[in-house]
């Protein structure tokens, strides 16, 4: 599962991350890297953005960038 | 009386703007959300012997050119002229602030750790053991908050002791793979007698690895065979 099909309310954890080496930095140095915890809190109407939290912190992320992260729910 | 410039650096978000007030009584635009500094701003205070020259530049996530108020930050750290790096952290988000930390702790400068919003992070039951983290790091790390002023005057004498104090280098350490191959390439720097004014031969290796493109500029002027 990726975490665009992710429902809201549901905590995962990122098990890989295939973004080019530029955006996969940038979410890096946003927290966002394999093994974490998060959880998607909102999406917008018309799907097309994302709001996750991780830790203590809240990101917005597009569809497309969520696409790229798969993510398995924390048994 | 010596003058000092210090250099504020840290995430968005993180109080820099705020603890420059708190250090300086100087009256910059603070709020509560990313991206308020956009240039750099400047705070003048004098304490003790000292004529302090505080900038406060805008928040960057890493020094990886992303925007163009990020690209403000990096080039002042890498092109102007400094004596210190205060790194303001949001003690709350201490992982993802750090990774900022250790890009910092590449440019081979002094540098002071402020785990800002302390108080914020007790609410939460953060516990931060700073003492340890300046052990590890290498780097003076002081909890304060900015908002209740708590510890703001430890941090200034921490400054001014680290000023006044020589240069430590940096801890940074990479998992065994990389390491292994930053001994090569520095070993091979220090056969060819390789000697830069600014940065180490390790530091070169890192930037040479890490594929940082200024690096790879200054070394682009050197000839050197194998």
């Amino acid at each position: 599962m990726n975490l665009s099909q992710t429902p809201k309310h549901i905590k995962v954890v990122i098990k890989t991350i295939s973004a080019q080496s530029f955006l996969k930095k940038r979410l890096l140095s946003l927290g966002l890297s394999v093994g974490k915890e998060i959880e998607v809190t909102e999406m917008s109407l018309q799907k097309n953005t994302i709001k996750i939290a991780l830790g203590f912190s809240a990101i917005a992320l597009r569809m497309e960038e969520a696409q790229m992260i798969e993510v398995e729910v924390v048994a | 009386m010596k003058k000092l410039i210090i250099a504020l650096v840290g995430q968005p978000n993180v109080g820099k703007s705020h603890l420059a007030n708190a250090l300086s009584g100087s009256n910059l635009k603070i709020g509560n959300f990313a991206g308020v500094t956009i240039e750099k701003a400047l705070a003048v205070f004098t304490k003790e012997s000292y004529s302090i020259e505080m900038i406060d530049l805008p928040g960057l996530y890493s020094l990886d050119d992303f925007s163009a108020d990020e690209k403000v930050t990096k080039d002042f750290l890498m092109n102007e002229s400094y004596d210190l790096i205060l790194n303001v952290v949001d003690s709350t988000n201490l992982e993802r602030n750090l990774s900022l930390s250790t890009q910092l702790m590449e440019l081979n400068k002094k540098m002071v750790i402020a785990l800002n919003m302390d108080d914020e992070a007790q609410k939460e039951g953060i516990e931060i053991d700073a003492e340890y983290m300046s052990q590890l790091l290498g780097i003076p790390c002081v909890k304060v908050s900015s908002k209740t002023k708590a510890n703001i005057d430890i941090l200034t004498k921490t400054i001014l002791h680290i000023s006044d104090s020589e240069i430590h280098a940096s801890k940074l350490f990479f998992s065994d793979p990389i390491e292994i191959e930053l001994q090569k390439i520095t070993t091979f720097l220090d056969e060819k007698h390789f000697h830069h004014k600014i940065y180490s031969n390790r530091s070169i290796a890192i930037g040479l690895l890490l594929q940082r493109k200024h690096i790879y500029a200054l070394m682009h002027e050197f000839p050197l065979f194998i």
